[in-house]
């Protein structure tokens, strides 16, 4: 960019020199933006064309009622709630025990060779592929466990996936907590607990709640670690009852329910197979969404 | 003389106890993993499996009812032909997207631009499949005349924009790191924007970036549904972008449902998904080794 | 004689490879201001963190040696938190916690137990005004602690520091980032509490030792060079020659 002093007043006359430079500095400018542009606008072209795709089922009905006619009809009730009962039952399983064990990790343990290794085994248990989750639910739940293939395995197999990732942002949230605040506690005889309940806690809110929204987001998402652990290409359960399904039941959801209509079942009319992916993307993005505005609304509100 | 009322001191050491208990549990979980997977398909990984056939044969043909072989070459050579295609295009695109971020940009539009990328991330795999499946597909096919549109071109398509968040992110954070008295002295000397990233900022940034791309190898070696549904079902090596592949994540995906309990094919079924956990296993390692590294410079 | 409040015998105290303090004996009597005086990095914080135990939480400190307060060796004391509380403990950048005016001086009462609203108020009043602050923020007890000026801040860490009746203020270099007239302030606060309470004051302005203290020990590179009345200190007449070079700015 040329200085705005360097032709203002005449004050730095433009050389040639300054002039092929400033070039050089939109092309790149301009190189950079398109490599950006180039990843998001497929992205916006695709989504609109799912949405457009779907427009002819999308109603509340779809959401309502059940598949019907082999799933070549009818709306997407089952695998919906199925959805629901599998990502709040991981959530409610895996978020305290993440939280508190970094907390663990973070307030309380001694900095040693033991707690890197743990800090590495976290890392990379966030990096597992989605198919080794599902080989260890099938291993650990559904057969040592013996649980069955039922929601509850399905669910314990979610919560260990989204675990690492929840403690890893826990962490990050009670480490932004400067220590200064915590000495300032401590030299005023209040005990760690103490300090981290009402100084460390309270101020990390806003990250282990970001941290655990997204994993929501995941949790709806992902496929393969159900499909072998609980979730199933069809049950009939009553449309409207929030409590249709039991701990110990097999479940539709989703995120199976997509892919089995579209690689599965021949002759789906093809609204059909659209209208699933949307209703899981447009529940995943709003859950995003709410995660992001949630952390701007924190910052705003940081009080340090 | 004020004291904390007795309850409130049990209650204290109580959940002190809790939280010891979460932290050691975290531990459990983590090493747990590998144990349950590793314990289904040891059984046949040490007495009967040919490693050599294992890792040196094309041929896949765990259901035959004459000869069964379990070579998972094609299927490496599936997940490797893949990640590479996903690779060449994420990499130079994600690292030219977290430069743009970082460097040319401010304020609002780099608020916006990084919102779509988290965005973008947020998309399940089964969905990203689905697009493979319904737009890539017939895409492929009609602007390359080809009689089929699932193939590595299209696996390698979804993966990059898949592994671009991550490549992005990580990115970022590594320009991030390099100092601003950098790129103030370079400035200061009176390059451009450009030459200053070009000349100062990617030789500075270099452990990270390649961190950032070890990362997105990761994320797609990794990644099952997407390939699942657009890569086709061919198991063999391919010779050109327009075949179609099997990976090692679709393998397991596809055949785990058919496999009794406790059959070889199912545990070979396991035994993939150790090998499959040993290598983003690895990449993770030596990537957060890099990672770590800069942060805390 | 009576018995001292701290006595500080042969304290060594290592940081991995480095030893911060090197074999220091030291006491402080009841009601004195004692002054400790040395450049940067000769352990003065240390000495004070190993008073009220919080170098317990330094990763990596080797202690050796006694620390007794009242009498009692503060290793052997099975509480703590209620040493921490018999010592109030100000440190150099000011800190407010990220809470209410009020809840910050309530704090430490609130945690030790205190519960009532009638005797906090009067608690959080009392010390407010000890520490000089109270004119300043009455009417606005609710507001954030994090938003006050640095020299209010520090005036308040005082107030906290007060707030669950210490026998013993130390005060860790507490003017380093605050502002002159607010130092002249708590040096006031300072002169009307060693009625009450000993103070045991580091700083690294000589002058302000000179202006305040009883007695003046001089910490040099880990090790106890000299202490001696004040007035002994900054004559010509001092036990050790460096201490006469450093009060003179001879080094520093």
């Amino acid at each position: 960019m040329i200085h705005p002093a360097a032709t203002r007043d005449g004050m730095f006359q433009a050389t040639a020199l300054t002039r092929r430079k400033a070039r050089t500095e939109a092309i790149a400018r301009s190189v950079f933006l398109a490599m950006t542009l180039l990843l998001v606008i497929p992205l916006i072209l695709i989504v609109g064309y799912l949405i457009y795709q779907a427009w002819p089922i999308l109603s509340l009905d779809f959401l309502l009622r059940n598949p019907r006619n082999g799933m070549r009809a009818g709306g997407v009730w089952a695998p919906l709630l199925g959805t629901l009962y599998l990502v709040v039952l991981s959530l409610v399983i895996a978020t305290p025990i993440g939280v508190l064990a970094a907390v663990f990790l973070n307030e309380y343990a001694r900095e040693s060779w033991f707690t890197r290794v743990v800090n590495l085994a976290v890392v990379n248990l966030a990096g597992v592929p989605s198919i080794v989750h599902a080989l260890f639910g099938l291993g650990a739940f559904v057969l040592f466990a013996h649980l069955g293939k039922s929601i509850i395995a399905a669910s314990l197999t979610l919560a260990i996936m989204t675990l690492p990732v929840i403690i890893a942002s826990t962490k990050e949230a009670l480490a932004a907590v400067p220590i200064a605040f915590r000495e300032a506690c401590w030299n005023v005889g209040a005990t760690r607990w103490q300090t981290i309940r009402h100084i460390v806690l309270p101020n990390s809110i806003g990250g282990i709640l970001t941290g655990v929204i997204l994993q929501v987001s995941r949790a709806a998402g992902e496929t393969a670690p159900i499909m072998f652990t609980g979730a199933v290409f069809f049950k009939a359960i009553r449309e409207g009852n929030p409590f249709a399904y039991g701990l110990f039941d097999q479940c539709m959801a989703l995120s199976m329910h997509l892919f089995t209509i579209s690689t599965q079942v021949p002759n789906v009319p093809a609204a059909l197979p659209y209208g699933t992916a949307v209703v899981l993307l447009g529940m995943v993005l709003a859950v995003n969404a709410l995660a992001i505005v949630v952390r701007v609304y924190l910052r705003a509100r940081k009080k340090w | 003389m004020v004291t904390r009322r007795r309850s409130e001191i049990v209650a204290e050491s109580a959940i002190e106890l809790v939280i010891r208990l979460c932290g050691i549990s975290a531990i459990v979980f983590v090493f747990g993993i590998f144990f349950f997977v590793f314990r289904e398909g040891a059984g046949f990984l040490f007495h009967g499996l040919n490693l050599r056939e294992f890792f040196g044969s094309i041929e896949w043909y765990p259901t035959s009812e004459s000869h069964v072989r379990y070579g998972v070459l094609a299927l490496i050579a599936g997940t490797a032909s893949v990640t590479m295609l996903a690779m060449a295009i994420a990499v130079p695109f994600g690292i030219g997207a977290a430069i743009f971020i970082s460097e040319f940009c401010g304020g609002r539009l780099r608020e916006t631009v990084k919102i779509t990328i988290e965005l973008l991330a947020a998309i399940p795999s089964v969905v990203w499949g689905f697009i493979g499946l319904t737009v890539m597909n017939p895409l492929i096919i009609r602007l390359f005349h080809v009689p089929i549109g699932l193939n590595v071109l299209n696996g390698g398509l979804i993966l990059a924009l898949m592994s671009v968040p991550v490549i992005v992110s990580i990115g970022e954070d590594a320009l991030k790191a390099v100092p601003d008295s950098y790129r103030e002295a370079a400035l200061a000397l009176g390059v451009t924007r450009w030459q200053m990233v070009y000349r100062v900022l990617l030789p500075a940034a270099k452990n990270g970036l390649l961190a950032a791309a070890l990362l997105g190898v990761g994320r797609a070696v990794g990644e099952t549904m997407a390939v699942l549904m657009a890569t086709g079902h061919a198991v063999k090596i391919p010779t050109s972008v327009m075949d179609s592949v099997r990976t090692l994540t679709a393998t397991v995906a596809a055949e785990l449902g058919e496999a009794a309990v406790g059959s070889d094919h199912y545990q070979v079924l396991f035994i993939i998904g150790i090998l499959l956990f040993s290598i983003t296993f690895v990449v993770n390692l030596v990537a957060d080794l890099v990672v770590r590294g800069i942060r805390a410079r | 004689m009576r018995q001292p409040m701290v006595r500080i015998n042969n304290v060594r105290v290592r940081y991995g490879h480095r030893e911060a303090l090197k074999g220091v004996s030291l006491d402080v009597h009841g009601h004195e201001i004692l002054a400790i005086i040395g450049p940067a990095q000769s352990g003065k914080t240390t000495l004070l963190k190993t008073i009220n135990r919080t170098i317990d939480d330094v990763p990596g400190a080797v202690l050796s040696g006694t620390v007794e307060v009242d009498g009692e060796n503060v290793r052997h004391m099975t509480d703590v938190f209620a040493l921490r509380r018999k010592i109030g403990m100000v440190a150099p950048l000011p800190v407010g916690l990220p809470l209410s005016i009020f809840d910050n001086v309530a704090f430490a009462p609130r945690m030790a137990g205190m519960r009532k609203r009638s005797e906090l108020e009067q608690r959080v009043e009392r010390c407010l005004r000890q520490a000089a602050l109270w004119d300043e923020v009455k009417d606005r007890l609710d507001s954030l602690g994090t938003r006050l000026s640095g020299g209010q801040q520090q005036r308040l860490t005082i107030a906290r520091a007060l707030s669950h009746d210490p026998e013993i203020l130390c005060l860790d270099e507490f003017s380093i980032a605050v502002d002159p007239v607010t130092t002249m302030r708590i040096e006031d606060v300072l002169k009307e509490l060693r009625h009450r309470m000993t103070i045991i004051l580091v700083t690294n302005l000589v002058q302000q030792a000179r202006r305040l203290a009883d007695r003046t020990a001089f910490l040099l590179n880990g090790e106890l060079v000299e202490v001696n009345r004040t007035e002994t200190v900054f004559s010509n007449a001092t036990a050790d020659r460096r201490t006469y070079d450093y009060v003179n700015g001879i080094f520093g």
